[in-house]
């Protein structure tokens, strides 16, 4: 949660993003949720590489926006 | 060729024309929050919509702002995508009791649906519950479309604008793509497919007696060889009409059987392939008929639709003539099974579609961000597998995907003015806009990153052992199944070339950053061309002023396609389609 949200805080306060209603807040931290539920399956080598395997895509794909993010800015700075 | 394959074709293009305008007046409506029939339904859903997620449809959001909003919501959207997939064996829906999807998999699909691709990796009824077609699938099919229309209003805001330095609220252009142009037709086309046979339900797969029981060996799980009769076949079913509407609507492409649209239950008659093809260019061409209202230079508008329309037409002719003209190594055998299938290749293809339908077929798709098929690509003649490849490789403009089409065009239409200009010495304008080097850095920024990403993956895929474990042919062939692989996911088409594994981990990774790539950093540019045309004053045309509505710049407009296209591109296709059709002349195969 804290991922997801630390970011779009400072996103929204950089930018007009709208602000989540408390219940699309709720109905996100439930479906975040399900993370570590969805690991919870298998044999225990199994579990271990599915976590790791589940960070890893994570992480990636928020790097990949940060990253998109970053090139947004750089081209208005180009101009 | 036949003249009946003719008349289907120009019959298609006649229709794209006619629902041209229409569509184009009602999305120009849309997005310029004029009245609509359908306000009245759907305007309390908007607003309730924008109370519950906060937004404020009066605030206008800078070009950067937009991108950032655009930027979130994928992401978001994404990652939602990837759990769905994860957890679908904890979730509802799953009367086959398909366990979580693979994380490679997972991942590629969720940036693959994410970004409009719709490259499928997997066997969608052997791996997605019901729960993940609809809800994870089936809506980004309708989010990522969505996005792409609003990135092309944003677009052509910036080019009607003057001296602003808004391009319009992300938010409000979303909810409205979503609820005014996607959902009402989509909800109307999906009723007439499950009318023509597409099939519609929650039910558990059926199973048939087979009349002829088949010997098959199979491995177990110890790696021993096991021989067992099969004499029943399960039957796929599922909610697919519901999904087929917005896969050929939303140029999405991706299929809820494997088969795509070769497959009975997804594309049951003529009747629904004609239509599936209508739906692909319908959002595409009416785009370019909002453009032209919303500048105020309707003759613009059809002068894109003009030079859109000439590049299909030398397409579809190419694929078409290569189809029906066949492997030139079974001239002599007489391959006409009928009056209407007058012989050719006929290889990967339904019989009941014939040729002229499957060339057709192909080049729609392609030139549009579709990727759906009603054919195997892999098995069209060498030539007639490069059109395909070729459609991709020159941007999907030609109409293209639903907005991705329209401001990739529009890249191209920059620079077309910007060579215009250099030839005559003046300072390039286009619709009263001058043309500046930030304007042409970010044109060239957008149409460099789609051209590196396809030539350096495919490149590090043909000299690493990873990349090519996947492919089933050698030679020529190969190249173009791999080439074919990461021009369709950083075109953002999804179809495949057929014939190569790409459920590994390296293609579901390298394939997943391709799409990515292929559309974020090349919207990204396009989006600050939109703010920098909208912050411009707008000038007076001059006797100097190139005119953008005639035939002189639908000429250099798809001169300048063709020259960065094909340029890019063609050392790569001549080691691949091309080296395969001199060879197959010279009696080799692959």
């Amino acid at each position: 949660v804290c991922v997801v949200f630390l970011p779009y805080k400072i996103l929204r306060s950089a930018s007009s993003l709208p602000k989540p209603s408390p219940l699309v807040l709720v109905w996100l931290a439930c479906t975040l949720h399900l993370e570590p539920l969805c690991v919870i399956t298998g044999e225990p080598e199994q579990q271990e590489e599915s976590f790791v395997a589940d960070v890893a895509f994570t992480v990636a794909t928020l790097a990949f926006f940060v990253v998109a993010i970053l090139y947004l800015r750089g081209c208005e700075r180009l101009k | 060729m036949t003249a009946n394959g003719w008349f289907q074709i120009f019959l298609f293009l006649l229709v794209i024309f006619a629902i041209t305008k229409p569509l184009g007046v009602f999305m120009a409506r849309v997005f310029g929050r004029e009245k609509t029939f359908l306000d009245f339904a759907l305007r309390p859903i908007e607003r309730l919509i924008y109370r519950v997620c906060g937004v404020r449809e009066d605030q206008e959001m800078a070009w950067i702002e937009y991108g950032t909003a655009m930027l979130l919501f994928s992401g978001v959207s994404m990652v939602l995508l990837y759990l769905i997939e994860r957890a679908q064996h904890w979730l509802g829906f799953n009367p086959q009791k398909f366990a979580g999807v693979a994380a490679e998999l997972a991942w590629n699909t969720a940036a693959s649906f994410t970004t409009n691709t719709n490259w499928q990796a997997y066997v969608p009824e052997t791996t997605m519950s019901f729960l993940t077609q609809m809800a994870g699938l089936a809506y980004h099919n309708f989010a990522s479309a969505a996005v792409g229309i609003t990135l092309a209003i944003a677009l052509i805001r910036g080019i009607a604008r003057r001296e602003s330095k808004t391009i319009g609220n992300f938010w409000v252009d979303l909810a409205r793509a979503f609820l005014w142009v996607l959902l009402p037709i989509c909800v109307v086309i999906a009723l007439v497919f499950v009318s023509q046979g597409v099939v519609q339900n929650l039910k558990p797969y059926g199973s048939a007696r087979l009349i002829d029981p088949q010997v098959v060996q199979t491995q177990s799980a110890d790696g021993k060889t096991v021989t067992q009769t099969v004499s029943q076949q399960p039957i796929a079913l599922g909610p697919t009409a519901s999904q087929e509407a917005i896969k050929m609507f939303g140029t999405n492409g991706g299929g809820f059987f494997n088969a795509n649209s070769a497959h009975p239950f997804e594309n049951p008659t003529p009747f629904t392939n004609f239509l599936q093809m209508v739906l692909i260019f319908a959002v595409p061409a009416g785009l370019t008929y909002t453009l032209g209202r919303m500048t105020g230079a309707a003759r613009h508008g059809w002068a894109i639709w003009g030079a859109m329309a000439a590049l299909f037409l030398v397409g579809v002719t190419a694929a078409y003539a290569a189809e029906a003209r066949g492997n030139p190594q079974l001239a002599d055998v007489d391959q006409s099974s009928s009056a209407v299938n007058s012989g050719g290749n006929m290889e990967g293809k339904e019989v009941r579609f014939g040729i002229a339908n499957s060339a057709l077929f192909a080049t729609v798709t392609t030139d549009a961000s579709c990727g759906a098929v009603n054919s195997m690509h892999d098995s069209f003649t060498p030539l007639g597998g490069m059109i395909p490849l070729l459609n991709i490789m020159l941007g999907e403009v030609i109409f293209g995907g639903v907005g991705s089409g329209l401001y990739g065009m529009l890249v191209f239409v920059i620079l077309a003015v910007f060579i215009a200009g250099l030839m005559v010495g003046r300072t390039p304008e286009y619709l009263g806009k001058k043309i500046e080097a930030f304007d042409v850095k970010m044109a060239m920024l957008s149409v460099l990153a789609s051209s590196i990403t396809i030539l350096l993956f495919a490149a590090v895929a043909i000299v690493s052992k990873p990349g090519l474990a996947g492919i089933s042919n050698p030679g020529p062939h190969g190249l173009s199944q791999i080439l074919y692989a990461y021009t369709s996911s950083v075109g953002n088409n999804g179809s495949a070339f057929g014939g190569i594994n790409a459920n590994t981990l390296w293609f579901n990774t390298t394939t997943g950053i391709a799409t990515l790539l292929g559309r974020f950093f090349v919207v990204i540019p396009i989006l600050a061309i939109a703010g920098s045309l909208a912050a411009k004053k707008t000038a007076p045309a001059s006797a100097g002023t190139f005119p953008v509505t005639g035939p002189l710049f639908a000429t250099l407009l798809v001169s300048t396609i063709l020259i960065v296209g094909a340029l890019t591109f063609f050392p790569a296709l001549s080691l691949g389609p091309i080296l395969e059709h001199l060879l197959m002349q010279a009696g080799k195969t692959f």
